[in-house]
């Protein structure tokens, strides 16, 4: 009896240490790639998981994990795991995360693979010039965030008998003038003309932005010299302080969320934004909602906010051997295959994520995606604003690295605070931000 | 022997001695030290620059302007979170029916998550669609919309608010216990004695919770000293810095503009003023009402 079982065991035994050999083996010749991306919400995550379970289908022989940093702690998070030597193999940036990631010395140039992709699907230089910098490329851009004016045509209907958008400045102001309406003549404003925010986030920055765009501000000569005090940013802050009489006065406080809340309730006529808007109405087909170019000066020139989103790769995946890293290249390619990248931008957030080339923005399944075929009238000036957006700080490509911290430190945005809350002249409010970002470039 | 129960003693103590070694002795002197450096995006290449971070941060209007509005907030904090307390202490302590289940519904701001409060807060209080503004247009105790957070002379307050509703049921809970520590017996002693409501607080429960009250205080300076994640995910320290408190500054120059070697100097000008205060606290304040 004993003699039995004992040999049972040591069959057991030799079968799992078997097992564990065996299945060990194949485990080592497993590719595990890890990347962060910026997208905490759960169908933002799905998306992502998409296209990994499509790549893990095709490459058996490789794991992909996805993990998903909130933005608030990207900088820190990366900075520590470039310090630490834990960093993922790539990471979802922005060209000033790229900026610091690069200034940390963790990521390696990737101009093969935007040299690639810009000759399969032709990149927007918009997009790609941020990430250029140093001789080489040091982001793959796979989509981008544009702002162009959004509005609800029927309140354009009601108080300026007309669907047609404001084409320059001075009908931006008339047309914010006359939408904002008290309507049941209580005396308290029940719709506001526009939409701007003065909060003390990185929303304010980007709409002050998108107005500086048009005037022909820079932050920086091409050189790297801070060049913000200027007639062109003085004027565009002018603007942004008139149109502020029309906003919500609480916008002083706002950021993303407040707008988002406001502008479906019928409290906001117009807005600066992203199309992030399209899913709250895309909810309720509610199709009281276009976009248009934002209305220009008549003596500028047509100019928005482009946020570009790119890929970096970090030194960590070229230390892993020449095997993991051109993996990670396949993987990185494999997301900006038209195919792929489609549900990366129009399935994850329709209206929001837009195509960084040309052939994915051309893409039938883009345009097909259900909210996007239904409200293709509202995503295509959005999309186009990409062949004349920017960046602040951008202007040039990357020529000065302290747009990290000018950035982070929401100079801009502290700068309208200053003109909007308490009523500095906008001369005084650029010369300020001018002086601050000198002394941050400084450091 | 003496010798041998001492040492058995400091061996007993040596996991403490150990644990606080390295997590709160050993970051301590190492953000000393990068205050002495001028460092850029993360700790890869740092600079030595003497004591230049804390002749900088002198001249910054930012830092000035978070030092009084630390100051603002502590006091003002304390203030709400020493008076309101005491006060919900005093009438939990008393018996009516439902009492246990007050004493645990007070928790919840307590247990909330700053996360989720700050969430809440920003929508409650948002003037255009928040409940608070539609509920005081309602009744007509207000003709215009108030702006809580947008506002550089609401902010400050509304924030410290907030943030002493969630520290209340905690404070609340500690002078409670200290509460019912008092016999029965002493309330009916000073009572046949003659002495008034005020009396009896003024001369029995007052000294015999005061060590409990001073541990509130210390307890509550060094916590309001500290609050970062309310301000930081409501105004980040908006509008025009009226709500720039000293941990928001530094987690704005540490992780906004990454300039450690800033942060480091104004988290050791904090660390040095709270390691007074403690030392103060415990050196006067908490042996006299011991006694």
């Amino acid at each position: 009896m004993w003699k039995k079982i004992i040999l049972i065991l040591m069959g057991l035994l030799l079968f799992s240490t078997y097992l564990v050999f065996a299945g060990g083996g194949k485990e080592e010749e497993k590719i595990s790639i890890t990347f962060w991306h910026h997208e905490p919400p759960a169908h933002r995550v799905k998306a992502f998981q998409m296209v990994i379970d499509k790549f893990m289908e095709e490459n058996p022989n490789v794991q992909v994990t996805q993990e998903a940093v909130p933005w608030d702690d990207a900088w820190p998070k990366t900075l520590a795991s470039i310090s630490t030597g834990t960093s993922p193999d790539f990471q979802f940036d922005l060209p000033d995360l790229n900026i610091s990631a690069y200034e940390a010395g963790g990521i390696i140039p990737v101009d093969d693979l935007v040299k690639k992709i810009d000759e399969e699907q032709g990149y927007f230089k918009s997009v790609s010039n941020p990430y250029y910098h140093h001789g080489h490329h040091w982001g793959v851009p796979i989509w981008h965030i544009p702002f162009a004016l959004i509005y609800r045509p029927s309140f354009f209907k009601k108080y300026m008998g007309t669907t047609e958008p404001p084409k320059d400045w001075d009908e931006f102001l008339e047309y914010a003038e006359k939408l904002t309406v008290d309507t049941d003549g209580d005396g308290t404003i029940d719709i506001y003309g526009c939409g701007i925010v003065a909060g003390m986030t990185l929303c304010t920055a980007e709409q002050i932005w998108a107005f500086m765009a048009q005037t022909g501000t820079t932050l920086f000569e091409p050189d790297g010299t801070v060049s913000f005090y200027s007639p062109e940013a003085i004027k565009a802050v002018q603007m942004y302080k008139d149109l502020f009489k029309y906003a919500p006065p609480a916008a002083t406080g706002w950021a993303w969320g407040e707008l988002e809340m406001n502008f479906p309730a019928g409290k906001i006529a117009m807005m600066p934004y992203f199309g992030a808007i399209l899913k709250a109405f895309y909810e309720q087909k509610n199709y009281d909602l276009a976009s248009a170019p934002l209305p220009y000066p008549k003596d500028g020139k047509k100019g928005t906010l482009v946020y570009p989103a790119a890929l970096m790769v970090f030194k960590t995946a070229e230390e892993k051997g020449q095997k993991h890293l051109d993996m990670v290249k396949k993987l990185i390619m494999f997301m900006m295959e038209p195919e792929n990248n489609y549900v990366l931008t129009a399935v994850q957030e329709p209206g929001l994520y837009m195509p960084a080339t040309r052939a994915n923005l051309e893409y039938e399944k883009f345009w097909s995606h259900g909210p996007v075929a239904e409200y293709k009238d509202f995503v295509k000036p959005i999309a186009e604003t990409v062949e004349y957006g920017s960046l602040f700080g951008f202007t040039h490509g990357a020529v000065n690295l302290a747009i990290g911290s000018i950035s982070g430190e929401n100079v801009l945005a502290e700068m309208v605070q200053k003109a909007v809350i308490q009523n500095v002249s906008a001369e005084e409010a650029v010369k300020w931000a001018h002086d601050r970002m000198v002394e941050i470039a400084s450091k | 022997m003496q010798k041998k129960n001492q040492l058995k003693g400091y061996l007993f103590l040596s996991p403490i001695i150990i644990l606080i070694a390295i997590f709160l002795i050993y970051p301590f002197v190492n953000v000393i030290r990068i205050s002495f450096f001028k460092t850029q995006f993360g700790f890869g290449e740092m600079e030595f620059s003497g004591i230049k971070n804390f002749i900088l941060l002198f001249k910054d209007e930012v830092f000035r302007i978070s030092i009084r509005n630390s100051m603002i907030w502590t006091v003002g904090s304390l203030i709400l979170q020493l008076s309101i307390p005491l006060g919900l202490a005093l009438l939990l302590n008393k018996k009516f029916r439902g009492v246990t289940f007050v004493r645990a519904i007070i928790l919840i701001p307590w247990i909330a998550p700053v996360v989720g409060v700050a969430m809440m807060t920003r929508w409650i209080l948002e003037p255009q669609l928040g409940l608070v503004n539609k509920i005081l247009m309602g009744t007509g105790l207000i003709r215009e919309h108030i702006n809580f957070l947008g506002s550089m002379t609401n902010a400050l307050p509304t924030l410290l608010i907030i943030s002493s509703w969630q520290f209340i049921p905690f404070g609340t809970l500690l002078m409670l216990a200290s509460l019912q520590t008092i016999s029965p017996e002493l309330y009916d002693a000073i009572k046949i004695d003659g002495a008034n409501s005020w009396q009896i607080f003024r001369y029995l429960i007052f000294p015999l919770i005061g060590s409990m009250i001073g541990f509130v205080f210390f307890f509550g300076f060094v916590w309001n000293f500290n609050t970062f994640a309310i301000i930081w995910m409501t105004t980040q320290g908006g509008p025009v810095n009226s709500t720039m408190t000293l941990p928001v500054l530094i987690y704005r120059r540490a992780f906004k503009s990454f300039n450690m070697g800033e942060a480091a100097s104004i988290a050791t000008i904090v660390g040095f003023f709270l390691i007074i205060v403690g030392f103060l606290f415990f050196k006067f304040l908490w042996k006299r009402t011991e006694r």
